[in-house]
């Protein structure tokens, strides 16, 4: 599919475009957020699989947990776990995006691309976030659209970009590659590995104090 | 002329009932009673076994009335938590903490009292913020709180108590304010306590403290007064993780817990992921052991005052026949501090030679 042909909205006017669909941008960067959280809960004894399935199915949880004031429902469908607005016209599931997801002229897709040297691989394998691939259902009941939520954690940059977007193609390898529409929500940052001496004050900090004594006469 | 009231504070201090000092030194209660009432007075052989069962020298029970401390006038962090003996041993610290100290003012001059007035100061974070700003503090970090405190003419004391139940208490003996830590817990915990008890002594100093409400009043300006709102703000992560926690509470020298709480409290982190935290420094244990715990605080003013003394050639039997109480009593209260600075015996010169590099003082 052609990019130019996609529809793209940012800062205010995604906002606008996400109140269109009965939606804000606050409950979706919440749920991206408690998943990095549950990502980074993880520790090197855990499976490697396990940050990234940790936070694919905390962000379920989370938009599904926001949404539900708004009559918002669970659905599992296809093996997706979909989230469904009261009347059934609009379903959310929660994809990892790559690289280019969350930027304005970019054209992600829900799989991250390997690179040709081993070590990209490797890292291109640790920022894996959710499980690779997304099989989108065959068939959506008619008045249903299908959305998106991509989600990827950009180490080099320090923040998680997140966008509501509308898949139209599925490449090779149950890969999405094609948006008809894209809704790019503001990026959340985040510290990557946090480095004391670099924050300020090493410790421990603060003035050293002389506690003044005299001898009585 | 035998004391009886000293022999109160003896028994007290010790944790003991009556009927429990009667049966060790092996006489009727109604004697023990009869010597704290002043009916009876007890024989050379009585008072010998009452001075070793006490840990008190016999010339101890011939002194002036000790002024008393109260459980009205101090303030306890967990005092409904805490025992009858364990609450009388704390108060009888402190009763002999206090003569410590007159015999320690009437030789030097400690820094005067500079507590501004904040009785009428209800919120603990604006209470926490105009002490600040009062001693100049700005957003810095406290890199020694006890030293602070002296500094500013707060009497600091170490409690020797162990159990879980006393963590430090309180209290204005006339225009003097005096805090007691219990120094058998972690640094951060400890430093805590000493910014809780600052909270009491400034926000309820003619009120009794009363209960829960203080409690966490006192709470909460420990919170703000250790780490300052601004100072998080601009040093926190703005994603957290417990790792990047154990690191980064080194810059205000407080407990995870402690941190993790104040994060939340300044809104940095969601009610979501404050629980998530809370699960795990639980489950990881970090709220029984401390992860990597600090170098623990004690008095600069008393290290300075044993330096003195020992200029002088006094030794910590000098000193404690002077105060009339065995040496480790005044070492239980000083931090540990006279063990190491004062020698046993006038000619210890091996002793001395280790000590001096563990009491540098800060300049």
């Amino acid at each position: 599919m052609n990019a130019s042909s996609v529809l793209v909205t940012v800062g205010p006017s995604a906002v606008g475009r996400l109140a269109q669909l009965g939606l804000q941008a606050e409950p979706l960067l919440e749920a991206a957020a408690r998943g990095l959280a549950a990502a980074h809960a993880c520790t090197p004894n855990h499976p490697r699989i396990m940050p990234g399935l940790a936070a694919w199915s905390e962000t379920v949880c989370g938009v599904r947990e926001n949404l539900a004031a708004e009559g918002w429902e669970r659905l599992d469908e296809g093996n997706l776990p979909w989230t469904v607005n009261a009347t059934g016209s609009i379903a959310i599931a929660v994809a990892t995006g790559d690289e280019e997801t969350g930027k304005e002229s970019g054209s992600p897709c829900t799989k991250s691309k390997k690179g040709p040297q081993v070590a990209q691989a490797i890292e291109a394998n640790q920022l894996e976030l959710f499980p690779q691939g997304i099989q989108l259902p065959a068939s959506t009941p008619p008045g249903r659209e299908t959305w998106l939520l991509l989600i990827h954690r950009d180490f080099g940059a320090g923040e998680l970009r997140v966008e509501l977007s509308r898949p139209v193609n599925m490449g090779e390898d149950n890969r999405v590659d094609g948006w008809s529409e894209r809704i790019i929500l503001d990026a959340i940052p985040f510290d990557r590995d946090l480095d004391i001496e670099s924050v300020g004050p090493t410790t421990p900090s603060g003035p050293d104090i002389d506690v003044e004594i005299k001898r009585r006469a | 002329m035998f004391n009886p009231s000293r022999l109160v504070l003896a028994r007290r201090r010790r944790g003991l009932t009556k009927t429990q000092l009667a049966k060790a030194v092996d006489v009727d209660r109604r004697m023990v009673n009869g010597y704290e009432s002043g009916e009876y007075i007890p024989g050379p052989e009585t008072l010998s076994r009452l001075s070793t069962e006490l840990k008190f020298p016999e010339a101890f029970f011939f002194g002036d009335d000790l002024e008393e401390v109260s459980e009205s006038t101090a303030s306890f962090r967990s005092m409904s938590k805490m025992t009858a003996g364990q609450r009388n041993m704390a108060l009888g610290q402190g009763a002999i903490a206090l003569h410590f100290n007159r015999w320690v003012e009437r030789r030097f001059e400690l820094p005067p009292v500079d507590l501004p007035d904040l009785r009428h100061e209800c919120d603990p974070e604006a209470a926490a913020a105009a002490v600040r700003q009062h001693w100049g503090l700005g957003q810095q970090p406290i890199k020694n709180l006890v030293h602070l405190l002296e500094s500013r003419g707060v009497r600091v004391f170490s409690l020797s108590i162990d159990a879980a139940e006393v963590d430090a208490f309180s209290m204005w003996k006339e225009t003097i304010p005096f805090v007691f830590l219990n120094t058998r817990k972690s640094a951060e915990h400890s430093r805590f306590d000493a910014a809780h008890e600052l909270g009491h002594l400034l926000l309820h100093r003619h009120a009794a403290p009363a209960g829960r409400e203080a409690e966490a009043q006192a709470d909460a300006f420990a919170s703000a007064l250790l780490m300052p709102r601004g100072s998080v703000l601009a040093h926190a992560p703005r994603f957290v993780t417990l790792e990047q926690l154990i690191r980064l509470k080194r810059i205000w020298t407080v407990s995870l817990s402690a941190l993790t709480y104040r994060l939340h409290a300044v809104r940095l982190l969601s009610d979501w992921h404050y629980r998530g935290l809370c699960i795990e420094i639980s489950t990881r244990g970090f709220r029984k052991s401390e992860p990597e715990e600090a170098p623990r605080e004690s008095s600069q003013a008393l290290a300075k005052v044993f330096a003195a003394l020992r200029a002088d050639g006094l030794t910590k039997n000098d000193v404690a026949s002077q105060v009339g109480v065995h040496p480790s009593e005044i070492d239980q209260l000083a931090f540990g501090l006279m063990l190491v600075s004062l020698t046993a015996t006038a000619g210890d010169g091996a002793a001395r030679g280790t000590s001096t590099a563990r009491l540098r003082l800060v300049k």
